[in-house]
C-alpha cells in the first residue's frame, strides 16, 4: 500500500474504501454515490443524508467529541478528523483507503 | 454548605471535556465562549437568577425540576456549565456564583444515580430494576438493524444541531449508560427528544414523532459519556449490536419503519439548517439566545415565566462583536489549568483568562 498520504486523528474505528466526494454543502448531494468517501471541512446538518450513504468520513478540522466523529462511531463506519488537508489534497473520484483506528489515508 | 471535593469534582469533569473540544469547528457556527459573554449580565440577572427565585417560592423539588429539564442529565450539566460561565463573565461576586452552581447540583444528585459531573465518564440514571426491565425487551438483533440504528442516531444529531444549535445537539441526543451486565455485556438507553420545537420550528409539527428511545445491548463496545454531553464509543457498534428495541413516542417503532422515519427527520435537518446558515450576524445572535431559552420552557411554562428571552438579553447583544477576548492557551495541559479557575464558582475569572488584562 505504501505510506498514507496523510493522518488525522482516528475518531472511529474501522477500515473503508471507497471514491473521494468533496462535499461543501448539501448542493453536492447529486454527486454523492452510495458508499462514497465524504471529505469535508467540517460536517453540517445539511450533509445528513450523505454521511448516512458514506463509507467513511475525512474531515480537515474536529476532534473525537467533534459531530462528525459521534454520529460515525453511531453508524460504524471510520472517521479521521484534523488532517488539515483533506479538502486541499484529495480530488473527486480518487479511490481511498480510511483507517478510522490509526487516522491515516491511503491512496488505493 | 457546598464541599471544595464536590466543586472540585465538578471541574475535574467539565475542564477537560470542554478541552477536549476543536473550537475551529465552531467558526461558522455559534461558540458559546464567544456569544454568550454579550449576553451575560442581562442573562444572569434576568434568566438565571429569578428561575432559582420561582422554584424556590413555588417550592419546586429537585426531581421535578431534573424531569421539567428533560431528564436528561447532559442538558442539565450543559445548562450548569453555561448559566456559572455567564454569571461569572458578568462578574456578579461568588455568592451568586455558588447559588447556581449548588441549584444545578442539587438537579444533578436527584437524577443520577452516580457520577453526578460525569467526571468518570457515566451516564446512569435509572436504577437496577429498571435496567432490567429494559433488557427484558430486546428483541434478536443483526448488522442490518444496527445500520438502520446507526442512520437513525445520524439524524437525529443532525436535526438537533440545526434545531438548537451547534451548542445545544443534547436537547436531543444523551446516551444513558453504560449500565454493565453481569455478563460483562452493556446495556444503553440512547434517547433522541424534543424532535418537534414548534415555538422555535413551526415546520417540525408536521414530523411523523416527537420523540425516540433506543434501548441498545452491546458487546465489545465500551462508552464514555463526556461532562460535555459527548458519547465516546469504542468498539464496532454494528457486529456488537446483540440486542435492541425502539419505541417513538411510547410506542413500538418496528425495522421496517425506521428508515421512513429517518428520511423525514434528515429532510428536517437540511431544511432548518438551510435557513439557519440564510441568518445574518444579528439575527444568527437573536435566535440563537431563542435556543438557548427553549431548553427551560417545561421549566419555566411551570414557573409561570414567559420562557422567551427578556427583551433586554436581546438587546444586550444587538449590534455588537462576537467576544474575541479570551486568552486560552493552545497547550492542552495549561487550557485545562485556566478553564478549571474559568468555571470554578469559588472565584472570580483570572485576568489571564483575557488577553490584555494583568491582576
Amino acid at each position: 500500500m505504501g505510506a498514507p498520504i496523510f493522518h488525522g486523528i482516528g475518531a472511529s474505528t474501522g477500515e473503508a474504501e471507497g471514491a473521494v466526494r468533496i462535499v461543501r454543502s448539501h448542493a453536492d448531494s447529486s454527486r454523492f454515490q452510495d458508499g462514497d468517501v465524504l471529505v469535508t471541512k467540517i460536517t453540517d446538518p445539511t450533509m445528513v443524508a450523505m454521511m448516512g450513504r458514506a463509507a467513511a468520513i475525512i474531515c480537515d478540522i474536529g476532534s473525537i467529541t467533534s459531530h462528525p466523529s459521534i454520529v460515525s462511531r453511531e453508524m460504524g463506519i471510520p472517521c479521521v478528523v484534523n488532517t488539515q488537508v483533506a479538502t486541499t489534497t484529495l480530488r473527486d473520484g480518487q479511490r481511498v483507503r480510511v483507517n478510522g483506528s490509526t487516522g491515516e489515508v491511503y491512496l488505493i | 454548605m457546598i464541599s471544595d471535593q464536590l466543586v472540585d469534582e465538578y471541574l475535574d469533569a467539565v475542564a477537560p471535556a470542554w478541552c477536549a473540544m476543536d473550537f475551529l469547528t465552531f467558526a461558522e457556527t455559534i461558540d458559546v465562549f464567544l456569544y454568550d459573554p454579550l449576553i451575560a449580565l442581562e442573562w444572569t440577572e434576568l434568566h438565571t437568577l429569578p428561575m432559582l427565585d420561582t422554584v424556590a417560592v413555588k417550592r419546586l423539588d429537585s426531581r421535578t425540576v431534573a424531569q421539567l429539564l428533560h431528564d436528561s442529565p447532559s442538558v442539565i450539566r450543559c445548562l450548569m456549565h453555561y448559566d456559572i460561565l455567564m454569571a461569572k463573565c458578568a462578574r456578579l461576586g461568588t455568592a451568586a456564583y455558588l447559588r447556581i452552581f449548588d441549584f444545578y447540583q442539587d438537579v444533578l444528585q436527584a437524577l443520577c444515580k452516580e457520577d453526578v459531573f460525569a467526571k468518570r465518564f457515566r451516564n446512569i440514571i435509572h436504577a437496577a430494576e429498571q435496567v432490567r426491565g429494559m433488557v427484558g425487551r430486546l428483541r434478536p438483533s443483526s448488522p442490518t438493524v444496527a445500520r438502520a440504528l446507526g442512520r437513525l442516531a445520524n439524524a437525529c444529531y443532525n436535526l438537533s444541531y440545526g434545531l438548537y444549535s451547534d451548542m445545544n445537539p443534547q436537547l436531543v441526543y444523551d446516551n444513558l449508560g453504560p449500565y454493565v451486565r453481569p455478563d460483562g455485556r452493556l446495556f444503553v438507553l440512547k434517547i433522541f427528544h424534543n424532535l418537534k420545537p414548534v415555538e422555535l420550528w413551526p415546520e417540525t409539527a408536521s414530523l411523523p414523532v416527537g420523540a425516540i428511545d433506543v434501548g441498545v445491548l452491546l458487546e465489545g463496545v465500551t462508552l464514555k459519556v463526556d461532562a460535555a454531553t459527548h458519547a465516546i464509543y469504542e468498539g464496532d457498534q454494528v457486529n456488537g449490536l446483540r440486542g435492541w428495541w425502539c419505541e417513538a413516542d411510547g410506542k413500538a417503532l418496528p425495522l421496517e419503519a425506521i428508515d421512513d422515519v429517518r428520511q423525514r427527520l434528515e429532510a428536517t435537518a437540511v431544511a432548518v439548517y438551510e435557513q439557519v446558515k440564510q441568518f445574518n450576524f444579528e439575527k444568527k445572535k437573536e435566535f440563537y439566545c431563542f435556543q438557548k431559552a427553549w431548553g427551560y420552557k417545561k421549566l419555566y411554562d411551570v414557573l409561570d415565566l414567559d420562557w422567551r428571552p427578556p427583551p433586554a438579553v436581546l438587546a444586550a447583544a444587538r449590534g455588537k462583536s462576537l467576544f474575541t477576548n479570551w486568552n486560552i492557551p493552545e497547550d492542552k495541559k495549561q487550557a485545562v489549568t485556566l478553564l478549571c479557575q474559568v468555571f470554578d464558582p469559588r472565584r472570580e475569572v483570572p485576568a489571564e483568562a483575557f488577553k490584555g488584562e494583568t491582576d
